[in-house]
């Protein structure tokens, strides 16, 4: 990411009626960024999506791309194409047409348009069915048309509406790789839609979560795994276990936490420690939690419990360990190869955890 | 096997022979040499066919009909494809009044348009009657059925091929013209036929606001106090009957090719 960023959104609001869809949202996208806008459905990505398109126009707020305020651009004239949700492949015309569509709207010659045409053929693996209708083809080789089509344009930003969502999981993988590699490739700045979190993790630099219309958190899929700011988070990306705590004291570094009958507990907080007193909650990944038969004496973190499932998944195991006065059960993964036999369903257990791998969350 | 013959099947038999029965008996008597259209058959001849080229005032009408029915269907298609487009297109308030206004030619029996458009056309814009006020009329019957068949056609397809366009560089004018037309295409062709049979077929309008020149059915109508014209006449109405029969099941084998093809497309 460059210090100027291509894309900037000030405070872009959208309302339908007296429903509003999008709340003041600010953020920046850099040059050649694999960008994406992660949520559940009816968060508001497709909507942010297609402002960026100037398909839809916002209620209020800026848009800049590549420093050219977007207010008042249509569709049609901006540096973007899109990849729709549906592909959108004009069925009254073949690959090559589709794929050329737009280039005869640009002011290049015919022998640069056909060159160009070949060339995304190319790019996105079609070789061969330049001439099939859109009707004879597979979901994979449509999504492939609907890339390829509106890379041929050369824009600035590429926008993908969900364009994995309707390939099968095999399909899906393969075309994550794919899609990843040809944007480092062709260098262009995506802005990918999805409510996959997988996916997003997988493909994205940076990716913003959304929920009802606000965006909670934007970050490397690392920092938004490791340190989430909010519980909606924590949940959303990953799976988070949450023990509910009350703040006793706060340093520059570590909180220590009251769990009542659990007894103390100490954690990390990535913003602003809460005040002493606030609930709060202590999250835990499935990973950072080691379950043992007896509480070591240098385990700082403990808690008692009682192994409910167990799953075993060949390389790892996925133990549920119920909690008492928790209400959902603790996941715990374990390496296959580590795991103990005494840890079967039924059995008491220790849970431990090193100081600071607990994170301090508020509701 | 035995053959199956029980009530159904008489039932089906008389349905269709009271039907298609009298139709048929155009075809036989403009082929039977005698003048008058009465049993017994005095057997086969093809002048009455041969006749009727020289019939002046009937094949000016032939032309009057063609002429109105041409322009009736032209008119009302392209009407109908913009009005298709802005309800299916835009969230307009009060599409369903509209629409139901729009449609309304259908349920008014022709005999109430056409005195109320006699009296509008005569009283209150003093227009003489003429050929023209007969292609309004037709014109204004043509177009619920123009507009549901178009308004089907492009309730059809996904409407994010028309923002595909515009994303692609496309205005709204080239867009409907590389996208929106071409998928309406189907649409566009049955409106078109249906719009021909219909103003092509039409009598009563066309006999209330028709000026000196006439229509071929108000030709035709013309010709029945003349029994020995008759021949002449059913000659034409078995070469109509023909046409129309062959236009309406070419309307109808398009618009099946348009619906059941899972891309809208396909044309």
């Amino acid at each position: 990411m460059t210090a100027e960023p291509l894309i900037t959104l000030t405070d872009i609001t959208k309302r339908f009626g007296t429903l509003t869809v999008l709340h003041d949202i600010s953020f920046d996208i850099g040059r050649g960024e694999f960008f994406s806008l992660l949520g559940a459905s009816g968060c508001g990505k497709t909507t942010l999506l297609r402002i960026l398109a100037g398909i839809e126009p916002p209620s209020a707020g800026q848009l800049r791309i590549d420093g050219q305020p977007m207010a008042g651009v249509p569709a049609h004239k901006r540096p973007t194409n899109m990849v729709f949700q549906s592909y959108a492949i004009f069925p009254h015309l073949n690959v090559e047409e589709n794929i050329g569509y737009g280039l005869r709207n640009l002011k290049i010659s015919r022998a640069e348009a056909v060159g160009r045409v070949a060339e995304a053929i190319e790019l996105v693996k079609l070789y061969g069915l330049a001439k099939r209708n859109a009707h004879q083809l597979s979901g994979g080789q449509r999504q492939r048309v609907a890339l390829a089509r509106a890379l041929v344009m050369r824009p600035k930003v590429l926008l993908l509406d969900e364009p994995l969502s309707a390939l099968d999981k095999k399909l899906r993988q393969e075309m994550q790789l794919e899609l990843r590699a040809l944007q480092r490739s062709v260098g262009i700045t995506f802005v990918f839609v999805t409510h996959d979190q997988e996916e997003a993790l997988t493909l994205s630099d940076r990716i913003a979560v959304m929920s009802g219309g606000r965006i909670l958190q934007i970050d490397t899929p690392r920092g938004l795994y490791d340190r989430p700011t909010s519980i909606e988070v924590a949940e959303f990306v990953g799976t988070m276990n949450l023990m509910p705590c009350t703040v006793r004291s706060s340093t520059a570094d570590l909180v220590s936490l009251d769990a009542g009958a659990a007894g103390a507990l100490t954690g990390v907080c990535p913003g602003v420690a809460p005040a002493n007193g606030t609930a709060a909650f202590l999250a835990l990944r499935p990973e950072k939690v080691r379950l043992v038969t007896r509480v070591g004496k240098d385990d700082a973190n403990s808690l008692q419990g009682t192994i409910r499932e167990v799953a075993y998944l060949g390389d790892r195991i996925h133990y549920q360990v119920a909690i008492a006065g928790v209400e959902k059960p603790f996941v715990i993964f374990s390496n296959a190869a580590e795991a103990s036999q005494e840890l079967a369903a039924g059995a008491a257990v220790a849970l431990t955890w090193p100081r600071d791998a607990g994170l301090v969350l508020c509701r | 096997m035995m053959r199956h013959i029980d009530a159904l099947w008489v039932y089906a038999v008389l349905f269709v022979a009271f039907l298609y029965g009298p139709v048929m008996l155009l075809p036989l008597f403009s082929v039977n040499d005698g003048n008058f259209a009465t049993f017994p058959l005095r057997g086969f001849t093809l002048r009455h066919y041969a006749s009727m080229w020289d019939n002046g005032a009937m094949m000016s009408a032939l032309a009057n009909s063609t002429r109105i029915a041409i322009i009736v269907a032209v008119t009302s298609t392209a009407l109908a494809i913009s009005a298709a487009l802005a309800i299916t297109r835009y969230r307009l308030p009060g599409a369903a009044p509209i629409v139901g206004f729009m449609m309304l030619p259908l349920v008014i029996p022709s005999i109430v348009i056409s005195v109320a458009l006699l009296v509008i056309i005569i009283r209150f814009l003093g227009i003489p009657l003429s050929l023209w006020t007969v292609t309004a009329g037709h014109i204004l019957i043509c177009l619920p059925f123009s507009l549901s068949v178009l308004m089907a056609r492009m309730e059809g397809f996904d409407p994010s091929l028309e923002e595909a366009s515009r994303d692609l560089g496309c205005s709204a004018w080239k867009t409907f013209w590389r996208v929106t037309f071409p998928l309406a295409m189907p649409g566009v062709i049955s409106s078109l036929l249906l719009g021909f049979i219909i103003s092509f077929d039409e009598f009563v309008i066309a006999f209330f606001l028709t000026g000196t020149e006439s229509t071929l059915p108000v030709f035709l109508f013309s010709q029945l106090r003349f029994p020995n014209k008759l021949p002449g006449t059913l000659a034409l109405g078995s070469l109509i009957l023909v046409g129309s029969t062959l236009l309406v099941i070419l309307a109808e084998v398009i618009r099946r090719r348009g619906v059941q093809s899972n891309n809208p497309g396909d044309i």
